[in-house]
Order: C-alpha cells, then sequence, then structure tokens
C-alpha cells in the first residue's frame, strides 16, 4: 500500500548530489551564480573575478573585472554579464551605548561585460544603496537592495536605469542576506524572505503567494533566520537553501510538498548566503564558500549505499 | 558521578533533602536550594570535577546569529580556565545554534546540565527521567540576570493598552517558549482578556513580521528581541509601543540534571561560578557573570494552556510545534 505521504512527496522532484567542480579555479568565496541561456554557469567570487563553466562543469573563460568596491551581485542576459557593487561610506552608529564605526552603502554601479571580460558600459542606477543580488524579470533588471530593503525595478535604456517601480515595506531581511530569482509566472519573481521564514511570489509587485514558518519539522524552515536563497525549477517547483546547517528542499509551487535534496555536505559556515542557479535541465548548482566550488544537484534518487557527505553536527 | 562519594556527603543530603527536590510530590521551585555558607572540605573540591554541557545562549558568539554579532560577542573561553585553575571543574561545553538540536539532546539525556533559557529544559520536566535544578543564573551585558515577554503593537495604534487586546488579534511564541506563551497567557487570563484569535509562531521575528504585515494587532516578543535577535535588522524600537510586560523570569541560566549530578557535585559548581564572578568575572563573560539562582516557579504548562483556552476564545492558527527561539 501507498501511503498518502509518499503520494505527496511524489509530486515534487527528488534530487541527489551529482558532483563538485570548480575547485582549481574558485580561489575566492563565490558571491553569486548566473545561468545564461546556452546553460553556461557564470560564478562572481567575492574579489570581482568572473569564472564561466559548461554544463559540465568545464571552464570556458574567466576574467577579473576592475571595479571597485568588488562587484556583489552579477546577471546575465543576452551575451551580457552585469555586475553590480555597492559604494561605501563610513559612519558610526550606537550599539546598545557602544559607538561603533561601521561601512554604511552609498550607492551602486553596473557595469556591462562581454563573456570574454570587455567592458561594454557603465550604468547607472540611482536609488538603490546596495546590491545583494540582481535579476531580469521580463525586460527589467531588478535590484535587491538590503540597505532599504526594497526590491528595484529599472528600464535599461541608455547611462541611466529609469526606476519603473518598487517593492519595499514588505520584506523582514537580517544577515545582509536578500535574495530572490526570476518565478514560474511571467513577470512574477519569488523572495527568501528570510527574517519572516517565508518564501513570498511577487507578480507585478503584488505578493500573490506565500509559504514557511520557522519550526522543527523538516516542511519548516530552521536557524534564526532561513531561507537564505530561492530558485524556480521549470515546472513551478521552487528550490529552497537553508544554512546552519545547509538544507536543500524542493517545495510544489503551493509550499505544500516538499523533499529534502540529499546527500548535501556543508555549504557554509555561520550565517552566511548560499547562491544559487539553475539550468534548463533543471540541474541546480550551489555555491560552497566552504570548499571554494560548486556543487551540482540533479533529479534522482540518491543510491541509499552511497556515502554522502552528512550534515555537519552542531559547532563545538 | 553520582558514585562519587565524599565528605561532600553531608553537603549533598543538605541540598537533597531540602522540600520537594527527590521526594514526595515535585517542587516547582526550579532553582536549587542553596548551600549553607560553610565552604566544603578543600579535599573534597580539589577532586576533579567534569561535566558535560549543552549551550544555548542569546549573547555567546558561538550560538548567535551573526547579524548581532557586534552584540553578541560572549565567550566562555576564560571562565572555563578559571573553573579549571581554580576550582578543578572540567566544562565541556557543546554549543547548539539550533534550539531544536538542543532539546533533542535534552530529551536523549546525552548532557549532564545545560546552559539556557531555564524552560527550554524545565518544560521537558515531566516527559523526561531529567531532574534539572538551575545552580545559578548568567548575568547579561547589562548586568540583569532576567527577562520578559513584552506586548507590542504599531506605533500610533488604537490599541493602548492590554486591555485593548480584548477581541484583538495576537501573534504568540509556541508553547515552548515560556515568555512568548505561557507567560503572556497566563497575563491575559489573570485580566480575564480574550484575543479573537491567536496566531503562534516560532520565533520573535515571526511575530513582529505578522505584526508589521497588519495580519495581528499585538505581537508578543522576548524583551530582548528588537536589541539582541534578528529582528533587530528589520524592526526599530521606536516603531513600537510596549503595552505590557509579562512576570520577569530567568533570561539564562545553568541548570545541571540532579539525575545525572549528584546534589553535592551541583552545589560545588554553583560555588565555583559565583566565586569566579562579580568582581572576578572574565571581561569575556560581557557582564558580572553568575549569580545566586532566582526563586522561578514557572506554571507547568497544562494549567497555561488551560488559562489559555479561556483567554484566548476561538483561537485558531495555532501550531502544535514545539520549538521556539
Amino acid at each position: 500500500m501507498v501511503s498518502l505521504s509518499a503520494v505527496l512527496a511524489a509530486e515534487v522532484p527528488a534530487y541527489k548530489v551529482a558532483k563538485s567542480f570548480g575547485q582549481n579555479e574558485i580561489k575566492a568565496p563565490p558571491a553569486c551564480l548566473a545561468m545564461d541561456a546556452k546553460d553556461h554557469l557564470h560564478v562572481l567570487l567575492q574579489d570581482g573575478t568572473v569564472v564561466i563553466y559548461d554544463a559540465d562543469g568545464k571552464m570556458t573563460g574567466s576574467f577579473k573585472a576592475d571595479m571597485q568596491p568588488a562587484p556583489t551581485a552579477m546577471t546575465v542576459a543576452e551575451g551580457r554579464i552585469y555586475l553590480i557593487a555597492g559604494e561605501l561610506t563610513e559612519t558610526t552608529r550606537e550599539f546598545q551605548g557602544k559607538k561603533v564605526k561601521m561601512q554604511e552603502a552609498a550607492g551602486v554601479k553596473c557595469w556591462v561585460f562581454d563573456p570574454a571580460g570587455v567592458k561594454l558600459s557603465a550604468i547607472k542606477l540611482p536609488g538603490v544603496f546596495s546590491a545583494t543580488d540582481a535579476h531580469f524579470i521580463g525586460k527589467e533588471l531588478v535590484i535587491a537592495d538590503i540597505a532599504r530593503q526594497s526590491l528595484v525595478f529599472y528600464a535599461l535604456t541608455g547611462e541611466v536605469g529609469k526606476e519603473t517601480r518598487r517593492i519595499d515595506k514588505v520584506f523582514r531581511l537580517c544577515c545582509g542576506i536578500f535574495d530572490f530569482c526570476p518565478g514560474p509566472a511571467a513577470n512574477s519573481l519569488v523572495v527568501a524572505n528570510l527574517g519572516a521564514f517565508k518564501v513570498q511570489t511577487f507578480l507585478d509587485g503584488k505578493r500573490v503567494a506565500e509559504f514557511g514558518a520557522r519550526g522543527e519539522k523538516e516542511a519548516e524552515f530552521h536557524g534564526c533566520c532561513n531561507p537564505v536563497n530561492v530558485a524556480c525549477l521549470a515546472d513551478g517547483s521552487i528550490v529552497t537553501v537553508e544554512k546552519s546547517p545547509t538544507r536543500v528542499k524542493i517545495y510544489d509551487n503551493t509550499g505544500k510538498t516538499e523533499k529534502p535534496v540529499t546527500g548535501l555536505a556543508e555549504l557554509v559556515e555561520g550565517c552566511n548566503e548560499i547562491p544559487i542557479a539553475v539550468d534548463s535541465k533543471g540541474a541546480l548548482y550551489l555555491a560552497s564558500d566552504q570548499k571554494n566550488c560548486i556543487v551540482k544537484c540533479v533529479p534522482g534518487v540518491a543510491d541509499s549505499a552511497a556515502t554522502a557527505e552528512p550534515v555537519a553536527p552542531p559547532a563545538k | 558521578m553520582k558514585a562519587w562519594v565524599t565528605p561532600l556527603a553531608a553537603l549533598g543530603l543538605f541540598v537533597a533533602a531540602a522540600p520537594g527536590e527527590g521526594r514526595g510530590p515535585a517542587n516547582p521551585e526550579t532553582a536549587l536550594a542553596t548551600a549553607p555558607a560553610t565552604a566544603p572540605p578543600q579535599a573534597a573540591a580539589r577532586k576533579p570535577l567534569v561535566l558535560k554541557i549543552a549551550v544555548n545562549d542569546v549573547y555567546c558568539r558561538k550560538t548567535a546569529c551573526d547579524c548581532i554579532g557586534r552584540i553578541a560577542t560572549r565567550s566562555f573561553d576564560s571562565l572555563l580556565a578559571e573553573l579549571q585553575t581554580r576550582h578543578q571543574i572540567t566544562l565541556d561545553l557543546t554549543y547548539f545554534m539550533e534550539v531544536f538540536d538542543l532539546q533533542q539532546a535534552i530529551l536523549a539525556r546525552q548532557y549532564d546540565g545545560v546552559l539556557c533559557k531555564p524552560w527550554t529544559a524545565l518544560q521537558y520536566s515531566n516527559k523526561s527521567l531529567a531532574r534539572f535544578k538551575r545552580v545559578a543564573d548568567l548575568l547579561d551585558p547589562d548586568n540583569k540576570a532576567s527577562m520578559t515577554g513584552v506586548f507590542l503593537t504599531l506605533s500610533g495604534s488604537p490599541v493602548r493598552t492590554l486591555a485593548d487586546v480584548q477581541g484583538k488579534r495576537i501573534a504568540l511564541g509556541r508553547d515552548d517558549s515560556y515568555e512568548k506563551h505561557q507567560a503572556p497567557l497566563q497575563l491575559l487570563a489573570a485580566n480575564h482578556l480574550r484575543p479573537a484569535q491567536q496566531l503562534c509562531f516560532s520565533s520573535c521575528s515571526e511575530n513582529l513580521s505578522a505584526l508589521l504585515d497588519g495580519k495581528v494587532d499585538v505581537a508578543v516578543v522576548s524583551s530582548y528581541a528588537l536589541t539582541a535577535s534578528c529582528a533587530a535588522d528589520f524592526a526599530k524600537p521606536e516603531d513600537f509601543t510596549t503595552l505590557a510586560a509579562t512576570a520577569t523570569m530567568p533570561l539564562a541560566s545553568l541548570l545541571v540534571d540532579l539525575n545525572k549530578v549528584s546534589a553535592a557535585e551541583a552545589a560545588r559548581l554553583q560555588a565555583a561560578l559565583l566565586e569566579v564572578s562579580g568582581a572576578k568575572a572574565p571581561p569575556d563573560l560581557l557582564g558580572g557573570g553568575f549569580v545566586l539562582p532566582a526563586s522561578w516557579k514557572p506554571t507547568p504548562p497544562a494549567a497555561a494552556d488551560a488559562g489559555a483556552d479561556s483567554a484566548a476564545g476561538k483561537a485558531s492558527g495555532t501550531h502544535s510545534g514545539k520549538a521556539g527561539q
């Protein structure tokens, strides 16, 4: 007899770890992943280097963007690589009576490159103060601005992006993490609203769906804030990524059914995001700043006898 | 460790014979009965004592979220060295960032004691063979040993007093959070207040998020939530009005399982912790260290929940999970 839970679980695909790659080229922690239409994975490292891999994990190109500070977000479209860097200013703030000097976000700049690393243009994006993630939603470039807890939409015409709208006052973000991805429907996007322990789908600026809660069950999110990253599969399933310990789960688009990806090791230490990208075949690519590599997961059930790397125990 | 028979037995007998501890009906007092002022015999005190302690502390850098890293810088390293050097007591600490994992470890009785919000361990008093008592309370960076649950509304809300909670929607913690669940329900019941709806979440962040999103009119959070939790990144104190606070309770205590640690050992640990506190407290403890445990008799969950039912009216959306943060 097949249990009800088994039937429900079959509604989302099972995933397993296929391989890891990039250890030889990834010399700094990965900051962002992006996938182009040819399934070429672009890996932005924290030092501003972009490394490009084909679907088999073979490096096809690399360049280092001469941007200061180094770019923190990246997206690719129509053969162009958009790198976005935040500009910082030093300020003093008070925490529980103690004055602390800190860097504060002051604006961003966007430079556009070809895959060979040739700079094609620079675009000003007025109105955003930081960039933790960027995607094209329809024809608009959308920037995740953690400093203002906003998603800002730009029409790109010429050297200055024109802000068309923004989504704000609804995100509960922390730890400097703010990730989103294109949603399953046209012009939709999905946000990892980690402080609220929710995955939220927006369409034309309005929240149309959400799921998630903190809890001890597998279907819930754990830790002080999660999920840190999200991605969407072609069938509308939503992939969530949690840190401390690393957990990746595939949810149906209602969030009612989920299945964990098996065999994953701990990918980051502490409160850090785990950048993710998805190719056209549904393969997942996860960045590990523990091992400076990319972990590829593919649809399928892991061999139970396989030696899956265990999730790390509580910190000692 | 229970087999450790020394001249401290006399002291142990004193502790063991404290009212309600180990005999007759359970003693609701969670603080370890303190020993007389007389010091334990020196020879016995110098016998090495090793205790496995699980830790989940708001201000500890190994268990707090990075986003409060400027505040949560507490380290126990110096304390451990002091205890070892001066008192031959070794605390083998295991740090738990995730309180769910700590709860599982407590239920499995993997440790001799815990350093955490006391309710995290005490909630299992009727479900576990463990018999936890609070050996000492740990002061926060402001040298306070207690906390409360606070009832918040948005600034400018028409809800202005606790009495206004009547008939409103409220976000509470799940039932494993004393300051966000049991204590506020007791306060509501004592004031004969019945919210129209109660939503129960596992974190202060979710409660505040529900309030900011307009899903509830009132949210109960831990008193440190706006300064020492992830919520500090998105919820500013000036955006909220405090309606009321629950009765106080210990923020963090070192508890030992008296079914694994003898009463004499517990008393010895207590004396040692107090001796390395106050003016002698290592700076990396962020405050004055440990103090004698304040009296705290939490209401058993069943009784509190009964109060909640009568107070909450048609409660809906209440989760049954057992985790909290």
